[in-house]
């Protein structure tokens, strides 16, 4: 089928899959929230482009990484919850060594 | 494992709930929206200047949805069905290339078809008896040719069944054989097959009506008879009083007993007419010269092939000892009743498979030729195409796509042939066995198919990695001349002019 890992925006990719995986360890969000935790704890740095966040957490649906589920809103409107399921945990423990394998490489390059 | 098994149920579930899904994925991003314009203006910002600031962050949102959207797709499915839509249409703007390699490979995969069902007849199915797998003939050896295989006579095959232990059951049973007939209805050339009383028993068949001989009832003047469905249709009109008419059979008077099933009949399934008993104890065959009964012995349960070949040469070695005048130097060998019966046809019709599978082969290159000839003419098309963006392995795809459509189209016109080849088969084949029961069945398709798919890749791989190969600038440089070649594909260029030029010749 389609290409896992695609050459164009790969790191950009991955990492924000990753950083949704590690905001759901909060327990269960919609997109919004995912989005404002994500701005929030880095102080504005990172920007979660909603063109990306909705293909990402529907991306991340269909391959068991998260479970999404309707609900209502803390202002009473429908939304739609995402949760990290077994399969999404496990991930994020390999795609989280594996990042802090790569940044401290880079940091190590950096420093020298 | 599990993974894909959600993710095919969430695509489906998208699939067949789309408009259901349309709105849920409106209602997620109108959502996350509103939240965005409230904490504008939580921050102070007048109602329509929120609005405005989230559309700017937020972009397209209609591209955004469609993005979200494209995630749920089978978007290979689609691409592939376009792919398929676009080769029929190409294809049938060159009727003549299609029909000629179409008729080619249906040709070739015809025969293969044919001959396939032929082996599949013979070789792949199992014995119309009871668990055919423990069936296995015994053979002698001659005196001093230890290699050789002769019926066993038959006061030994009688010495092999008491003896045995491994098989269950020994019998012995002749071919058909030609017999005079007379009596009620004219005199007329009946075909017999002689089997020991207990013949039945041991192959697991039961009479339609009637019963089977008794093992009293191997005598030599007045006999019984067990007729064949066909024999009771043809002779006594299927009348259900058959039992205890009787006629003569080699001017022995003997009585009907017994009716068989039409499903049971002769080995090789040609016509049957009766089975005569014969008392492999009698008087007549102490001599042990009369080399015309074959012996089948059921296996016992869980007794194997090589535990029968021990025990039947121990009892070989015991008849040595107590014949020499006969049995000096007589061994005997344990054979699959299968192997004995089909074995020597094996070697006669897979030298047969193979030569239609060099014709199929030769009808591929053929194909493979003109579809490579069309291609190198289509540089120009190829080179818009992937200038809008078509991956290379997109174009390569499209041309599997359109030899997958000839392969399958020459394997549905193959097995139209097979059915044509079938009964040429027959026509020529006048007395092979098992002629009346070749058919098309489940596995003939199924091997169709198949060799259909290899087809397609035989004849589609070339042109495919050539079509990737091409230099697009090249290509729309010189408008639809086509790419030019590096030396090995111009020398291919060049074998193709020269089979052209043989061209209804090459064909095989």
């Amino acid at each position: 089928m389609k290409d896992k890992k695609p050459n164009t925006g790969e790191l950009l990719r991955d990492t924000l899959d990753m950083l949704v995986l590690k905001t759901l360890t909060r327990g269960s969000m919609h997109g919004y929230a995912i989005a404002e935790f994500i701005e929030q704890t880095t102080d504005d740095v990172l920007r979660v482009e909603e063109g990306a966040l909705y293909p990402a957490l529907h991306r991340l649906e269909l391959r068991g990484l998260v479970a999404a589920e309707w609900g209502v809103s803390e202002n009473n409107r429908r939304a739609r919850y995402y949760r990290l399921t077994a399969a999404g945990r496990k991930e994020l423990g390999e795609e989280s060594a594996h990042w802090n394998r790569m940044a401290a490489a880079v940091a190590r390059i950096m420093e020298a | 494992m599990s993974a894909w098994r959600t993710n095919i149920r969430l695509r489906l579930d998208a699939l067949i709930h789309c408009r259901a899904f349309d709105r849920d994925l409106e209602d997620e991003i109108d959502f996350h929206l509103a939240m965005r314009e409230g904490k504008q203006q939580g921050l102070g910002l007048p109602g329509d200047d929120a609005r405005y600031a989230t559309r700017r962050r937020f972009g397209n949102v209609t591209l955004l949805k469609e993005n979200t959207r494209e995630v749920w797709t089978f978007t290979f499915l689609e691409t592939l069905w376009q792919d398929v839509c676009y080769a029929a249409r190409t294809l049938r703007k060159s009727p003549a290339f299609l029909a000629v390699v179409v008729l080619s490979l249906a040709l070739g995969i015809g025969a293969n078809s044919t001959i396939f069902s032929v082996l599949n007849t013979v070789l792949y199915r199992p014995l119309p008896f009871s668990r055919p797998d423990r069936l296995m003939t015994i053979w002698e050896s001659e005196p001093a040719r230890p290699n050789s295989q002769v019926q066993p006579a038959i006061a030994d095959g009688a010495d092999l069944r008491k003896q045995s232990h491994v098989f269950e059951d020994i019998a012995l049973t002749s071919f058909t054989e030609p017999t005079p007939l007379a009596g009620e209805g004219g005199a007329e050339q009946a075909r017999a097959q002689f089997v020991t009383p207990h013949y039945f028993h041991l192959m697991g068949a039961s009479p339609m009506f009637g019963r089977v001989f008794t093992a009293s009832e191997a005598q030599d003047l007045t006999r019984t008879v067990v007729i064949s469905s066909p024999f009771w249709k043809r002779r006594f009109n299927g009348d259900p009083k058959v039992l205890g008419k009787s006629f003569k059979v080699s001017g022995v008077l003997s009585t009907v007993v017994g009716v068989m099933p039409p499903s049971f009949g002769s080995f090789y399934g040609d016509p049957l007419d009766m089975w005569v008993p014969i008392d492999a104890d009698s008087a007549r065959y102490p001599e042990r010269k009369g080399h015309w009964l074959m012996a089948i012995g059921r296996l016992k349960p869980g007794a194997a092939q090589n535990q029968a070949q021990t025990e039947m040469g121990v009892i070989a070695h015991r008849l040595e000892q107590a014949w020499p005048a006969t049995n000096q130097g007589v061994g005997a060998k344990v054979q699959p009743f299968h192997d004995a019966l089909y074995g020597g046809m094996g070697r006669n019709l897979y030298p047969l498979m193979g030569a239609v599978v060099c014709v199929l082969l030769i009808a591929c290159v053929n194909a493979a030729n003109l579809l490579q000839a069309r291609t190198e003419t289509r540089g120009a098309e190829f080179a818009v195409r992937a200038s809008l963006g078509a991956g290379r392995r997109r174009l390569m795809r499209q041309l599997l796509v359109e030899s997958g459509l000839l392969g399958l189209a020459g394997g549905a016109l193959g097995i139209a042939l097979t059915f044509a080849g079938i009964r040429l088969f027959r026509a020529i084949a006048i007395d092979f066995p098992e002629a009346e029961r070749l058919n098309v069945d489940i596995r003939v398709l199924l091997f169709t198919l198949a060799v259909s798919f290899a087809t397609a890749i035989l004849v589609g791989s070339a042109p495919a990695f050539q079509a990737a190969r091409a230099d697009l600038n090249l290509a729309l440089r010189e408008g639809g001349a086509g790419p030019r070649r590096a030396p090995r594909a111009a020398a291919r260029a060049m074998s193709w002019q020269f089979r052209r030029s043989h061209w209804p010749w090459s064909f095989w």
